[in-house]
Order: C-alpha cells, then sequence, then structure tokens
C-alpha cells in the first residue's frame, strides 16, 4: 500500500502538474503530493469516493487549489470544504494564473488560508512553490486529525 | 296713507256700529217697557174685569138676599136695599159693559148676560110688588115657581164663564208679560255685549293705531336724522339749499371741505360768491337758476372759487324745488369738484396708454379671457399668430373656434382649474392646429380678478417655443442614442473584461510553462553549447517579457473599471513615499530634487499613487544621462483645477509626437534605450480622465519633458 500523501494538488494542467512536482522535488516534497485533475476529483479524494472509494485517506495537511478547472472550479471546492465541518479546517492555498481582484477577494471571503498568483518567471514559480510547501508541510503545525509527516 | 285711513274708517266703523247697537237697544228696550206697561195694563184690566164680574155676582145676590128679606118681612128697608141694587146692577152693567168693549167673546156674553140680569130685576121687582099687594103666600107662589131661581143660576152661569174667560185671558197675558220680559233681557245683555265688544275692538284699534303712527313717526325722525347726517358726511359734494333768489339758506358740510367756506359765513349770501367774478358778471349765476326754474334742472361743469380764492373745476347741478302748488321754493345746488377726478382720468389714460402698448408692440403672445374662455382681448402679436387680422376680431371668439377639439379642450380644462384653485399654471402646451401641424408654447395662465377681487377669468402670457422644443427633440434623441452607444460601450467593456480575464489566466500559463521548461532544460540538458543556452535565455527572456505585457495591460483594463473610493489624499506625502520606493532606481545617481508643497486633494489614493509612481518614475529613467538630473515636483492653482507637474531635464521627446504619449503600447524610445512596456502614461491618463481632469506634456527632444496633470478643486 502506498504512503500517505499529505499535500493534496488540484490542478487541471498537466505541464503545471509537472512544474510544480519540479519545484516540490527541489525539497523533497513530490512524494507527498497526491494530484487530481479538477474539482470534482479533489472533493471525491476528500471524501473518500468515487474513484478514491475504499482509499485510506487522511486529511492532508494542505490542499493547493487551481481556481479555473473544469466540472467543479477551485472556489466551488472551496466553499463545500468550508461549509463541512470535518474539512472546514483544512488549510487551502488558491494556486492561480489570476490576478483578478474580484477572485482574490471572492477567496478570502470564503476562507482561503493564502493566495498565491503562478508567475511567469520560472525561477520565481520554483521558490513559491517551494516555500508553499515547506510552510504548509513542514513548518505549520496543521488542526489535529490531519496526517502526520512519516 | 291708503292704510292709515283704512283704520280710521274702520275705527269710526266700530264705534259707528257700537252706538248704533246701543241705539237700537234703546229704542228696543223702550219699546219692550211700553209694550210691558201696556201688558201689564191689561193684565190690570183682567184683574178689574174679574173684580168686576165678581163685584156683579154680589150685586145680584145682595138684590136676591134684599127681595127675600121684603118677602118675608115686608119690611121696606129691604124693598130700598133692593131698589139701591137694582140700580147699582144698572151701574155696573155700564162699568161691565165698558170694561169688556175690548173682548167681543166678553161683549157678547154681556149682551146675552143683560137682558137676563134686566128680567132677574124685573122679576124682583114683580115680587115686591106682589109682596106689597098681594101678601106674603103670593108672593110666595110667585117664588114656588122658581123663575127667579133659574134666572139667578143662569146668570152666575154667565158670570162664571166670563170670569173663566177672564182668567184664561189673565194667563196668558201674564205669560207673554214674563216671554217678552225674558226677550228683553236677552236681547240688553246681547246687545250690551255687541255694543262692548264692538267699542273694545275699535278702541284696540285706535291703540294700535296710534302705535303705528308713533313708530311711523319715529322711523320718519331716524330717517331725517340720517338723511341729515348723510348730507353732513359727504365732503366730496357741496349741497346747499338755496331760495328762489340763489341766496343760501342751508350750507352742507361738504360745501366746508369744497368751498372753504363754514357755514355761518354763506347763510343768507348769494351763492355766486362761489363762482369766479369773471363768470358772475357775465351773468353765469342767474342764467343757471333760469334754466333750472325753466326745466327744473341745469348741469355745468365750470371753474369755481374756493375762499382763499383759488380756483377749482367743478361740476355744479342746480336743481329747482318746488311745493305741492307748483310754486317756486328755492334750489338744491350740489358741487363736486373734479380735481381728483381729473387726475384719475389722466391716470386711467396713461394705465391704457401703457396697456394699449403692451398688447399692440409686445412680441409675445398675451390673452385676456372671460369664464367661458371666450377671448375678451389678446395681443396684436398674439392674433398674428392665431391668424386673425386684428386683435378685435378675436374678441369673443375661443380656442375651439381656433386650435384642434383636443388641444381646445385640454386648454379649457387648464383655465378652469386656474379659475377654481385661484392659482397659476405654467406649462408648455402643445397646440395643435386644424390642418395637424404642432406648435409649442410656454404658457403661464393666471386668474384674472375683478374689481371686488372674485374671479371673472383668466389671463395668459405665452411664448412660441416649437424651436426649442425642437431642439430638445434632438437632444432627446441624441441622449437616447448616446444612451444606446453607452449601452453598446458596457457590453463591448464587458466582453473586454471577460476576455482580459482569460488572458489573464489562460494567456500566461502558456508563458509560465515555456520559462518553465527552458530553465528546467537548461538544468537538465548536459551538453548545450553557449549558442543554445543563449537561445533559451531569449525564449525564457521573451515569454517573461510577453508575461510582463500582460500583467501591465491587466493593471490597465482593471484601472479603468476599478471603483473609486475617494478620500483625502495628502499629496505631500504620498510624493515623498513614492520617492523611498524608487530609491532602488535613484540610487547612485545624482538628481536635484525640487519639490514645492503639494496640497490635500479628494482622490483614490491607489490610483492617485498610480500616477504619481508612474510620473517621477519617468522622470527618474528619462533623466538617467544627465548629471545632475532635476527633477522639479509642484502645484498650482488654475481656474479652479490643481495643475500638478513634475519636470525633468531628460532626454525629452518631440512635440510632433506628444499626442502618442499617453497611448496604450506607445513608445517614443526602444527598449534598449529604456526599458518599458509603454502602458505607464496610458495609465495616467486613464485615472486622470476619471478624476474629471486632464493630462498634457510639454517637451522637446534632448531638453528635458514637463507632464501635468489638472484635477478639479471641487471633486466630484
Amino acid at each position: 500500500m502506498a504512503p500517505l500523501k499529505r499535500i493534496l494538488l488540484a490542478e487541471d494542467n498537466e505541464r503545471d502538474i509537472e512544474l510544480t512536482l519540479a519545484a516540490l522535488d527541489e525539497h523533497n516534497l513530490a512524494n507527498e503530493v497526491v494530484t487530481v485533475r479538477d474539482g470534482a476529483e479533489a472533493l471525491d479524494y476528500l471524501y473518500g469516493r468515487g474513484k478514491f472509494t475504499g482509499h485510506a485517506n487522511g486529511l492532508p495537511v494542505v490542499v493547493l487549489l487551481d481556481l479555473k478547472m473544469p466540472k467543479v472550479d477551485g472556489l466551488e471546492v472551496l466553499r463545500q470544504m468550508r461549509d463541512d465541518p470535518t474539512l472546514k479546517h483544512v488549510p487551502v492555498v488558491m494556486v492561480t494564473s489570476s490576478r483578478e481582484e474580484q477572485d482574490l477577494i471572492h477567496s478570502y471571503q470564503l476562507g482561503v488560508n493564502a493566495y498565491v498568483v503562478k508567475p511567469v518567471d520560472f525561477q520565481k514559480f520554483v521558490e513559491s512553490v517551494k516555500q508553499l510547501g515547506v510552510f504548509w508541510a513542514v513548518i505549520n503545525e496543521p488542526p489535529p486529525g490531519t496526517l502526520k509527516r512519516s | 296713507m291708503h292704510m292709515k285711513a283704512s283704520v280710521e274708517k274702520q275705527v269710526a266703523l266700530g264705534f259707528g256700529a257700537s252706538v248704533a247697537t246701543l241705539l237700537v237697544i234703546c229704542v228696543f228696550f223702550c219699546w219692550i217697557a211700553e209694550n210691558s206697561i201696556t201688558a201689564q195694563g191689561w193684565v190690570t184690566h183682567t184683574y178689574e174685569v174679574i173684580a168686576a164680574l165678581e163685584q156683579g155676582r154680589a150685586i145680584l145676590a145682595d138684590a136676591e138676599t134684599a127681595e127675600r128679606g121684603y118677602l118675608l118681612t115686608g119690611d121696606e128697608r129691604f124693598a130700598q136695599d133692593t131698589r139701591k141694587a137694582q140700580s147699582q146692577a144698572n151701574d155696573w152693567l155700564a162699568t161691565a159693559q165698558r170694561l169688556t168693549a175690548d173682548n167681543t167673546e166678553q161683549r157678547k156674553r154681556l149682551d146675552e148676560l143683560q137682558p137676563l140680569i134686566a128680567r132677574r130685576l124685573a122679576l124682583l121687582d114683580n115680587r115686591i110688588q106682589l109682596r106689597r099687594e098681594q101678601g106674603l103666600s103670593a108672593a110666595a107662589a110667585a117664588v114656588g115657581t122658581r123663575e127667579g131661581a133659574g134666572l139667578s143660576q143662569q146668570i152666575s152661569q154667565y158670570i162664571s164663564e166670563m170670569q173663566a174667560t177672564e182668567s184664561q185671558l189673565l194667563k196668558t197675558r201674564q205669560q207673554k208679560e214674563q216671554a217678552d220680559a225674558r226677550m228683553a233681557e236677552v236681547l240688553v245683555a246681547g246687545g250690551g255685549l255687541l255694543a262692548c265688544a264692538l267699542g273694545l275692538i275699535s278702541f284696540l284699534m285706535v291703540c294700535r293705531d296710534l302705535r303705528l303712527r308713533k313708530s311711523a313717526e319715529e322711523r320718519l325722525r331716524q330717517n331725517e336724522e340720517r338723511i341729515r347726517l348723510m348730507v353732513e358726511n359727504i365732503n366730496d359734494y357741496a349741497i346747499i339749499l338755496l331760495d328762489t333768489k340763489g341766496n343760501v339758506v342751508n350750507w352742507s358740510a361738504g360745501g366746508d371741505h369744497i368751498n372753504g367756506y363754514t357755514e355761518g359765513e354763506m347763510l343768507g349770501r348769494h351763492f355766486s360768491k362761489l363762482y369766479p367774478e369773471a363768470a358772475v358778471r357775465s351773468g353765469f349765476c342767474d342764467e343757471e337758476l333760469k334754466i333750472a326754474a325753466e326745466r327744473g334742472r341745469c348741469e355745468n361743469e365750470s371753474w369755481h372759487v374756493r375762499k382763499d380764492g383759488s380756483r377749482f373745476w367743478a361740476n355744479a347741478v342746480i336743481t329747482a324745488i318746488r311745493g305741492n302748488d307748483g310754486q317756486l321754493r328755492g334750489f338744491v345746488n350740489v358741487t363736486r369738484d373734479l380735481t381728483e377726478r381729473n387726475r384719475l382720468t389722466g391716470l386711467l389714460e396713461h394705465e391704457r396708454h401703457l396697456m394699449n402698448q403692451l398688447m399692440d408692440s409686445a412680441t409675445e403672445d398675451i390673452y385676456f379671457k372671460d369664464k367661458e374662455s371666450r377671448f375678451l382681448r389678446i395681443s396684436r402679436f398674439h392674433a398674428g399668430r392665431l391668424g386673425f387680422e386684428s386683435p378685435a376680431q378675436a374678441v369673443g371668439k375661443s380656442d375651439a373656434e381656433i386650435f384642434s377639439a383636443e388641444h381646445a379642450q385640454q386648454a379649457r380644462r387648464d383655465e378652469e382649474e386656474v379659475m377654481r384653485t385661484g392659482r397659476p399654471i405654467t406649462k408648455e402646451e402643445r397646440e395643435t392646429w386644424p390642418d395637424g401641424h404642432v406648435t409649442w408654447a410656454l404658457t403661464v395662465k393666471l386668474p384674472l380678478c375683478g374689481p371686488s377681487g372674485d374671479i371673472i377669468g383668466t389671463f395668459g402670457l405665452s411664448r412660441d417655443i416649437s424651436e426649442r422644443k425642437a431642439s430638445e427633440e434632438e437632444i432627446k434623441k441624441l441622449n437616447e442614442d448616446l444612451q444606446r452607444h453607452t449601452a453598446q460601450l458596457e457590453m463591448a467593456n464587458k466582453e473586454l473584461e471577460a476576455f482580459s480575464y482569460s488572458v489573464s489566466h489562460d494567456l500566461r500559463a502558456p508563458l509560465r510553462h515555456i520559462d518553465g521548461f527552458v530553465k528546467l532544460l537548461e538544468k537538465n540538458a548536459t551538453a548545450l553549447d553557449e549558442r543554445s543556452r543563449r537561445y533559451l535565455a531569449i525564449i525564457a527572456d521573451s515569454a517573461q517579457r510577453m508575461g510582463a505585457l500582460i500583467d501591465d495591460l491587466l493593471i490597465f483594463s482593471r484601472m479603468g473599471r476599478a471603483e473609486m473610493r475617494q478620500t483625502k489624499v495628502e499629496s505631500d506625502s504620498l510624493v515623498h513615499e513614492i520617492l523611498e520606493s524608487l530609491q532602488s532606481e535613484t540610487q547612485g545617481r545624482n538628481i536635484e530634487w525640487k519639490i514645492t508643497p503639494l496640497p490635500q486633494i479628494k482622490a483614490d489614493p491607489a490610483m492617485l499613487r498610480q500616477v504619481w509612481t508612474n510620473l517621477i518614475a519617468n522622470a527618474v529613467k528619462y533623466s538617467r544621462p544627465r548629471d545632475p538630473a532635476r527633477i522639479e515636483i509642484g502645484c498650482n492653482e488654475q481656474n479652479g483645477d490643481w495643475v500638478f507637474y513634475v519636470r525633468d531635464n531628460g532626454v525629452g521627446f518631440d512635440m510632433s509626437y506628444a499626442h502618442k504619449l499617453f497611448g496604450v503600447f506607445q513608445r517614443l524610445h526602444r527598449a534598449e534605450e529604456f526599458e518599458g512596456t509603454g502602458i505607464g502614461l496610458a495609465n495616467v491618463q486613464r485615472i486622470v480622465l476619471r478624476h474629471g481632469g486632464r493630462v498634457w506634456a510639454e517637451g522637446k527632444l534632448a531638453d528635458g519633458a514637463a507632464f501635468f496633470f489638472a484635477l478639479p478643486k471641487s471633486a466630484h
């Protein structure tokens, strides 16, 4: 049985996934990441349903959400998580290309923990992702019931 | 007077009737009394007859008694008694005849009785004779025949009958007398009452008449008093009573007022004293009196003289007073000072002149209408517009005869409202003419009040505003077009927003991938020559540059859409903060700053920061070749605007390209010379325009540039 992953990355663009994983790999965090390709999958994973039925998923230490995804977008995932008492306290970071103020405001209204704009510059991107991963997966003390570092 | 006469007549009639009634009662009473006396006479008479009859019976009884006495005794004294009774009986018969003369029935009985009595008396004589001559037995034999007793019985019966008749008569007469007395009582009482009532009525009528007379007199007195007071209080008229020769006999207070003389000064004086001497000499006054005497009245307007010698124009009416007999008793002279009237007439004339000028010359529609909305008067201009040759033609006409029914009805409703409420109406009227064409008039309708203040119609002013209305229509149409355009623009803006959103999200991703994978390639590729590495660097740089362009464009787009939050902004501290933030660019540079104090203004702080940042950063950037660089920041006030400026001594620009400065992605320098995306000034312009201000620039190639932005002092 594969080890439990502590970071949930919801991203529809496979290239962004590759870049994100490359960036996290620099800090040896890539193995801790489980990727889903849209909001629906993200919710399925969190609730252990659909194709994740039967998987013993613990709560991740952080969920990295892309804003714009097929089926269910990042804001909707965030909203459902915040409405659910068990998922309410799971940290969520919005990782997106959008600098739109409305998106930013909306995300914070729904209770996002951080909002990160993916820079075009790869160096800066690596830096941001690395810091994100380190902060949430290593430094931050997650809420009780969350998976601990093995 | 008629009533009084009739009252007098009624009173006289009442009293007359009363007296007549009394007279009738008197006469009647006399008659009753007379009757009663007569009736009593008859009763007495009846008693007499009854007594007489009784006496007759007694006389016969006496005679028979005396006969029997003689027959028995032969005593001559009895014979004497008998003779005495005989003569008494004869006397009695005569008396009875006299007493029963009035009654034929009794008389008849008496006549029948008389022979019986005569026979009885004769029989008496015979027996006495027989006694005397033949003695007692002969006489007794004669008596034994019972002839005498039968006769006596017959006589007695006659007398009884007669007595019964008389008793009956007595009863009847007594009854009649009682009835008469009762009738007299009733009549006297009724008549007395009637007379009393008539007298009382007459008395009341007299009282009433007296009262009426008294109140009429009181009224008359009051009336006279009133008239006297009225005359005394008429100040505008001198009312003067003249005798037949023209001397003043009565002088009113108005005379004091108008002529200046007092009553004492004028009584007995000739009224010509009130006229100018010349007029008096020419016989004017005498002529007046003469005409008044002949025709009853003489009216004249002429000069009069006051006590102080001043003249005044006055109207005088002299009226002759004649008695009932037609004899001239004198004159009444009523004088009125016309000075005030003439002044008023002048004023009125003046007012009319003004009014006429207004109505004839004003280039306005002016009209007066009566209660039925018919024209009383309209201005010449209005008449022309309504198609009349002269204002007079319009008089009596109404809107219904000029405009379409719809407009006429509306106008009538408006005017009724004005008359009902008494308040003016101002409105733009759409006038539809019979041929269908439409004009517009700006109309004020007001209530027209009569001298006593009640509303007698309306008047109005209106002006043809068809042209203005047409241009308003035009403007309205343009406005509608504008609104349509704005709506289209808004839609375009929304589309643009959606577009820029997808640009922001989707366009940056491939760039990120290009850069990312180039970097990964650089890292992973082991055998890359220098040229390949340079190519990869260029690819990465291009991707980053495009990323910067997209970001700037997004900022620009957001500047146009973001909501403005205007608050007070301290320009001074804002500028200094920006200078701090630009330290990385200014470090190592020799820049001479000249910053004058800047005002506090009202603006969106974040946007204003963007403006200043762009302008100052530009000044820093384009003055890079200068040593020392001079940058001047300041503000002055112009026509209600704050005009801010940033001036530098940098590379400047060619004024012929000045129009391109504020365009998006418009650059006057190559990127190698001065970095930048060409969006900064476009942002500045957009923000300043959104604040209701304007931007402009002055510059000269290689000789510095100055950028200005003006913001209205009274921020909206």
